[in-house]
């Protein structure tokens, strides 16, 4: 067990070295010359050459790699736009989105535990079978159109939220909506299935027989032990949040990260793009590990496999 | 169990229904639409801007003065190209490297799943997205390809699990002692054997690559302009939220519906194919 951890945090570095490596590559993988890319194929030839030399694009592979590394580790990757440090535009724009996440991690929890759970305890019936067909339909509905619909009806329509930034008050509700509900569909059927089997263990017969409510066996037996999984997927969904926030933040002109990498593309500003996508695949990646490393704490037949 | 027990536990289910009866009102689209509506993708009269729906455009037209109806169309046939050609590639790729770890074991099944682990560092629409960031000029085989390069990973570990019980199980040793090689084993005995998974998660497969297209077309950095497209026609509708909302609500009932269908063939199929889950559909 203590092996196969040590194993599993070890592999972190590397994995970290893989990605940055990776996003690195981006550019060297693609065909064509980076400064067409830059400033469009019909510049003159003495500006290309000027920014070749000014980017040390004729070096050899390898010293490139070395000055990427160097630049990004003491911060001097610079946005070809604004020529400001990557590191300094993300570390503005990271608690934006971390604020996000969680509010749509809160959102999800809210509504997935409740319905999984009264989907579980309703086996069978009706509430279960719309609650599960709910989840489906849920999980179907892109968030790149339930964010614009949610627009039409509570921010034009009702005008009860603002339709885009995150200055007003309540601007942040849309957004956790937008990002939330998706996720919750998948929540749901987790509890579903956790609180369902859970239920069946010996030790609720037993709680039942000492003449406890349901809701207390619910509630404080049931849900407790069927918790393990639940926190397993939210954690794991931490992870893929952040990559969700980038079609939910450009809907909403929310100034987070993912914002930040889409108009990156656009502007063809291709270290801002390598700042950020090596930012958050850095925290999926942590996050994966943590969540691995938890699970195999909770359930110590993971790191048998 | 025999194919006709599984067409009629699948039949039972409302689910089932309605999923099929979706996919084939988009694979009709797709097929119709070139010959129902040729002039969607090439004659658009910009004088018809935004008309709300009527007879002659039943789903009104948009800003360029295109028929939504048929734009809704031709998007279909791409909708559904990307996500059969992504799923194709993805799935046979990573059946095989999947299978070759599995079998092997050792350094081999090693240096495939740390390989794995750093593509799964990569979320796989930041990958793509990335990709269609540095390519020079997208076209819809870019998107296609972006999708594939991160696509595969899911079924080289789904295959790679089972192909390592399935190594150990009765029938391979007594394949083994026949004197089989271990290639034959593993095309004739196992690969038989991880078809259902695979298949179940090629449907799961479908429904995310077609909405990964419509999300990347949708942020404007899929198919090219003027490509019909879903997610490019959320794209446009953007713009038009307040004066010609149907825009957006139409192509998003599309992608909604049709990923929609594609997770409810494979629900069922999970449930049809999984006995440990059997009795637990609805």
């Amino acid at each position: 067990m203590s092996r196969w951890l040590l194993a599993r945090i070890a592999l972190l570095p590397l994995l970290l070295l893989a990605v940055s490596a990776g996003t690195f590559l981006l550019s060297e993988l693609v065909p064509g010359d980076p400064v067409d890319f830059m400033i469009g194929e019909n510049a003159t030839s003495e500006r290309k050459s000027e920014l070749r030399a000014a980017y040390h694009l004729d070096d050899p592979l390898g010293e490139r790699f070395v000055r990427f590394y160097a630049e990004l580790l003491s911060g001097e990757l610079r946005s070809l736009h604004t020529r400001r440090p990557v590191i300094e535009i993300l570390a503005e724009r990271l608690p934006n989105t971390g604020r996000l996440a969680l509010a749509a991690l809160l959102v999800s929890a809210l509504v997935a535990i409740p319905l999984g759970t009264l989907a579980a305890r309703k086996r069978g019936t009706w509430i279960d079978d719309s609650s599960m067909l709910v989840a489906l339909v849920g999980i179907s509905v892109p968030s790149f159109w339930l964010g614009p619909m949610l627009i039409i009806v509570f921010a034009i329509g009702l005008g009860w939220f603002p339709v885009s930034g995150a200055d007003a008050p309540g601007s942040i509700v849309l957004p956790a909506l937008t990002l939330g509900l998706g996720m919750a569909s998948i929540l749901t059927r987790i509890t579903r299935a956790s609180v369902l089997e859970t239920l069946g263990q010996d030790y609720i017969r037993a709680a039942r027989a000492r003449g406890l409510s349901e809701r207390t066996v619910v509630v404080r037996h049931a849900l407790r032990t069927a918790a393990i999984p639940i926190v397993t997927v939210l954690g794991l969904q931490l992870g893929a949040l952040l990559t969700g926030t980038v079609i939910t933040e450009e809907i909403f002109a929310w100034p987070g990260v993912g914002r930040e990498i889409v108009q990156a593309v656009r502007s063809r500003d291709l270290p801002m793009v390598q700042g950020s996508v090596l930012l958050l695949a850095t925290i999926w990646a942590v996050v994966n590990t943590l969540t691995d490393v938890a699970y195999a704490i909770l359930d110590p037949r993971v790191a048998l496999r | 169990m025999s194919r006709r027990t599984l067409w009629s536990r699948l039949a039972r289910r409302t689910t089932v229904r309605v999923g099929a009866l979706v996919l084939a009102l988009v694979v009709g689209a797709a097929v119709a639409g070139p010959w129902v509506a040729p002039e969607a993708a090439d004659a658009c009269l910009l004088e018809r801007e935004l008309e709300t729906p009527s007879l002659s455009h039943w789903l009104g037209t948009d800003a360029d003065g295109c028929d939504i109806a048929g734009l809704l169309a031709h998007g279909a046939g791409l909708s559904l190209q990307v996500g059969l050609v992504v799923v194709t590639v993805s799935a046979v790729l990573g059946t095989l490297l999947g299978l070759l770890a599995g079998m092997r074991g050792g350094w081999v099944d090693r240096l495939l799943m740390f390989v794995l682990e750093c593509f799964q560092a990569f979320p796989g629409f930041l990958v793509a997205l990335s990709i269609l960031a540095v390519a020079p000029r997208p076209s819809v085989g870019l998107v296609i390809a972006a999708l594939c390069v991160s696509g595969w990973v899911g079924y080289a570990r789904l295959v790679r699990g089972q192909a390592l019980l399935l190594r150990e199980s009765d029938y391979v040793l007594a394949a083994r002692a026949l004197g089989h090689s271990e290639g034959h084993i593993a095309i004739r005995e196992v690969l038989p054997n991880l078809v259902s998974p695979v298949i179940v998660q090629a449907t799961f497969g479908l429904a995310g690559a077609i909405l990964a297209e419509a999300g990347l077309s949708f942020l404007g950095l899929g198919v090219p302009p003027g490509t019909p497209s879903w997610g490019a026609m959320l794209h446009q509708g953007r713009s038009y939220l307040l004066v010609a909302p149907w825009l957006s609500i139409v192509p998003g009932v599309a992608i909604a519906a049709t990923v929609m269908a594609f997770n409810f063939l494979g629900d069922a199929l999970r449930d049809a194919l999984d006995p440990t889950l059997r009795g637990s559909g609805n």
